[in-house]
């Protein structure tokens, strides 16, 4: 019984670690594009999932709402960096400086939402489908299909990051920005597409964190980036497929936590277990990008 | 003044105060130091808590509507004594954890997610310090051994918290002004240099971590002697922020700066919001009020990033002066270099 | 010494095992043997073995990614070696923290010149005096009675530096507000008010107008005259010529040579590393 009970756990790990991975990926991939911790990042999820929200009240298929929310988080995200953050590197606002915008920006628009909608929480309209039977893991087809989506999202951003020639300009411009330049890659596009592709992924990932979580609310988002960070700093920030190996990690343990110890433990484990990575690994299971950006910045 | 103004006064007061306090704490982290401390409020908070746990008394001897750990009924100055201890002990857990070879940014990130953490803890193990209900009926300290009235009482804790507040300040204000406030604002401004020069980066930091984690726990003990009442609503991870918002628009490492800053954000404007007249809805208010407060944070980093009152330039004049009695001749060929310089 | 020191790993260790020929009778201050360090898999530095003797400029160049930085971030402690060994007046300094390496006497300047940009420029070269004794927290809630002293020496000291390099007048700038070659001056000053023991300078001519530069250089023959030990990378040759003796040349990762410039300029690996690396 006891093993059934953590291979079901598990399976939940696994949908949860799918929305965690969507979102990971997208913020540590901006990240390590642009230099800039960008905590706005479950604003961006929660402006794209109520987006998807408005459209899906009005009877439109949550599945093509999802691709609206992610084209809308693309595009808010670029505007944010147009608009406020790339002015403010421009004019020498520092490390900790843009830390601090990009939380003014999560208070901004997660209030701005709340003012709008209330405080109440909100559902989609979303049949959960046939449950199916994976041996002891229950899966709703909604749950595949998110489980789809994020091995989807995955595969298309390894192939993109690792073939195409604007992959390889993001990964150039990530290492190191000053010989991107030199060597002609027009970085200022590249920065535009990471801020785009991460916004992207934001959406996405908003749309199916509202999907799992049932119910949502204008701090849904933000509260979730937390989560998201704790996955991103487990695998090594700044490191795509460290955010996907942390996002798994974190999703499989903690609701192993909730499933075998106590419900109330679920975000507590993820944390406790960040704590221990942090103490053995000051940066991260997959470190070595983000200490050779340290030594760059 | 009738009662009700004189209550109202004492009570902005007494915030201001703490506020203050937490304020020049966090400053020395910040302003002086360069660590990005989003956890600083869970150092209130575990002040807060400390203290009025050792006030209540045991869990069990308060008819059993609120559950705690490690419940005792001490005299007065020894819970706010024993919040500082913990204080330090959570700082030097956290810096621990937290601060080590990281950049400032990436230490910021790690500090959100401790702070929530901490909130989630607080939040859902409910005997701890009684989940999000929080702890009431934090009995006043010497309120049955000194006999005034409530507005006496009152005015004399605006009293002993202006005085704590005015001492944290003047130490902080020392350290600031000694040869290690210049060894910290170095390694602020770059920490390879100043460990390429012989300086513990991280025992550094780790040495204002502890100080500011024992300020922010004391005005948290402070704050729950007065109020009488703390629950994790009031320390969710924003708090910080405003904190935060406070320093950057007075001015970071200036201590008059951030008494300003203290002055305006987290006591007036919070106040002022209070006024708005078109608005009647107590949520849309308390979005507003976070609604202006990132505002007004991004027009400062955007026009005046160095605040109202800017970091006091420290001059050889200055420096030769907390050492002898009379500044030394080369000074004087400074001043008119200065004219020049852009 | 010989042209062609071998390039091959057991070679070269045995070679540098004992001191060069060149090098008999003056002290060896730092001697690094078999230095290593991988990034990702690679061997961005391996097998870098040289000794820096007593009161010389020892120079070392090569082309960009020979690795010199990253030799240079190991001897100060910032990158850890993944082999080899780095001994200092006698003491094993692998695994030692910058800031110790710093107080065992080795001072550091870094490619991009890094002032404290918002400490004026009197308070930078202060700071190059590290005084455990009243930078810490005691000291500092105890007040100026106790440090005023201690202070005052070191302030003393700072005014005489800011006068030899005739930077008084900007005393009271930030160090921010300073052109390229200002920066350069003070992290100079700032080294030098360590009184550092070997002073490793990292292309302390990048960014640097022709003025300011022949000053730097008259400053480091200066302190060599009076015993100075240093140890710059730098890519002018020219300056290298008029300073370093002798010159390690560095490529892809290793040693490639070792000697005066002269003989560097003969050498046909030398210029092949050159011209291809």
């Amino acid at each position: 019984m006891k093993g059934d009970l953590l291979v079901s756990a598990i399976g939940f790990g696994i949908v949860t670690a799918s929305v965690l991975a969507v979102g990971a990926v997208g913020f540590t991939l901006q990240f390590s594009v642009t230099n800039i911790l960008n905590l706005a990042f479950g604003s961006v999820m929660t402006i794209a999932g109520f987006t998807a929200y408005a459209l899906n009240a009005r009877g439109v298929n949550i599945w093509l709402c999802l691709l609206v929310a992610g084209l809308a988080g693309g595009v808010l995200s670029v505007a944010l960096n147009a608009m406020l953050f790339a002015p403010l590197v421009r004019r020498g606002t520092k490390l900790f400086g843009m830390v601090i915008i990009t939380i003014s920006v999560a208070l901004i628009l997660d209030h701005l939402v709340q003012a709008i909608v209330g405080p109440s929480f909100f559902s989609y309209r979303v049949s959960a489908g046939r449950t199916m039977h994976l041996g002891a893991m229950v899966f709703t087809t909604t749950e595949l299909i998110t489980i789809g989506i994020a091995v989807v999202a995955m595969l298309a951003l390894h192939v993109a990051l690792k073939f195409t020639r604007f992959g390889k300009a993001m990964r150039a411009v990530a290492t190191d920005p000053l010989l991107a330049r030199a060597c002609g890659i027009r970085t200022h596009r590249v920065v535009n597409l990471a801020w785009f592709l991460s916004g992207v992924l934001a959406g996405m990932a908003g749309v199916i964190l509202f999907i799992d979580t049932a119910t949502f609310s204008a701090t849904t988002g933000t509260e979730f980036l937390v989560i998201i960070i704790a996955a991103a700093v487990l695998g090594g920030v700044g490191h795509a497929y460290g955010a996907m190996l942390g996002a798994l990690v974190v999703g499989i343990v903690s609701e192993i936590a909730a499933a075998l110890i106590n419900p109330s433990l679920k975000e507590i484990a993820a944390f406790v277990l960040l704590v221990l990575v942090l103490l053995v690994r000051p940066r991260g299971i997959l470190a070595e990008v983000a200490a050779n950006k340290e030594v760059v910045a | 003044m009738s009662a009700a103004t004189q209550l109202y006064v004492i009570t902005l007061l007494v915030y201001f105060f703490v506020d203050l306090m937490v304020c020049w704490g966090l400053d020395l982290q910040f302003g002086v130091a360069g660590v990005l401390n989003f956890a600083y409020i869970v150092f209130q908070a575990a002040g807060a808590y400390t203290t009025a746990v050792l006030t209540l008394g045991p869990s069990s001897g308060n008819g059993g509507f609120q559950h705690y750990v490690g419940g005792a009924r001490l005299p007065f100055p020894l819970p706010l004594l024993a919040a500082m201890v913990v204080g330090v002990l959570l700082a030097l857990f956290v810096g621990f954890i937290g601060l080590r070879r990281l950049r400032s940014d990436y230490q910021a990130m790690v500090m959100l997610v401790v702070s929530v953490i901490a909130t989630a803890i607080a939040d859902t193990q409910l005997n701890l310090v009684n989940g999000p209900a929080g702890l009431a009926l934090v009995p006043k300290p010497l309120a049955s051994s000194i006999s005034l009235s409530p507005l006496g009482y009152g005015w004399l804790f605006v009293v002993f918290s202006g005085v704590v507040c005015v001492l944290v300040g003047w130490l902080i204000h020392r350290i600031v002004e000694s040869p290690l406030g210049r060894t910290l604002r170095a390694i602020r401004e770059d920490e390879r240099a100043a460990a390429a020069l012989g300086r513990n980066v991280n025992g550094s930091r780790l040495l204002v971590f502890v100080i500011g984690g024992a300020v922010a726990a004391l005005s948290g003990g402070i704050l729950v002697e007065f109020v009488g009442a703390w629950a994790p609503s009031g320390w969710l991870y924003p708090e910080t922020f405003v904190l935060f918002t406070a320093i950057i628009v007075g001015g970071r490492a200036n201590v008059f700066g951030v008494a300003l800053g203290a002055l305006l954000i987290p006591v007036g404007l919070q106040q002022a919001v209070e006024y708005i007249p078109i608005v009647n809805s107590p949520t849309v208010l308390a979005s507003l009020e976070w609604i202006i407060t990132g505002l007004v944070t991004i027009t400062f980093l955007w026009v005046r990033p160095q605040g109202l009152l800017p970091e006091r330039r420290r001059t050889v004049r200055s420096i030769d002066r907390a050492v002898r009695r009379r500044a030394v001749v080369i000074a004087a060929g400074t001043s008119e270099s200065l004219g020049g310089g852009p | 010494m010989s042209l062609q020191p071998g390039v091959g790993k057991g070679d070269q260790a045995d070679g540098l095992g004992q001191p060069p020929p060149g090098e008999t009778g003056t002290k060896a201050l730092l001697q690094a043997l078999g230095l290593g360090r991988d990034f990702g898999g690679v061997h961005a530095v391996d097998e870098v073995s040289f000794s820096v003797a007593q009161g010389t400029i020892t120079g070392i160049i090569g082309p960009n990614g020979a690795g010199k930085s990253t030799v240079l971030g190991m001897l100060a402690g910032e990158v850890r070696p993944s082999r080899g060994t780095i001994r200092f007046d006698g003491r094993d300094l692998v695994g030692v923290p910058p800031h110790k390496v710093a107080r065992a006497g080795i001072v550091r300047t870094f490619q991009l010149a890094s002032v404290f940009s918002h400490l004026t420029v009197f308070e930078n070269v202060l700071m190059g005096d590290y005084a455990p004794r009243i930078e810490n927290l005691w000291a500092s809630l105890a007040g100026r009675r106790v440090w005023r002293k201690q202070e005052r020496d070191r302030i003393d000291k700072a005014h005489q530096i800011l006068e030899q390099f005739d930077m008084a007048r900007v005393g009271d700038l930030y160090a921010g507000e300073l052109s390229g070659g200002q920066k350069r001056l003070v992290e100079i000053m700032r080294a030098l008010m360590a009184s550092p023991r070997l002073l490793l300078l990292d292309e302390p001519m990048a960014g640097v107008n022709r003025t300011i530069g022949a000053r730097i250089e008259e400053i480091l023959l200066q302190l060599r005259s009076q015993g100075m030990t240093v140890l710059m990378i730098e890519h002018e040759l020219e300056v290298v010529e008029r300073l370093c003796d002798p010159v390690i040349v560095m490529a892809r990762g290793r040693v490639l040579h070792r000697g005066t410039m002269e003989e560097i300029r003969r050498n046909h690996d030398v210029q092949k590393a050159y011209l291809v690396g």
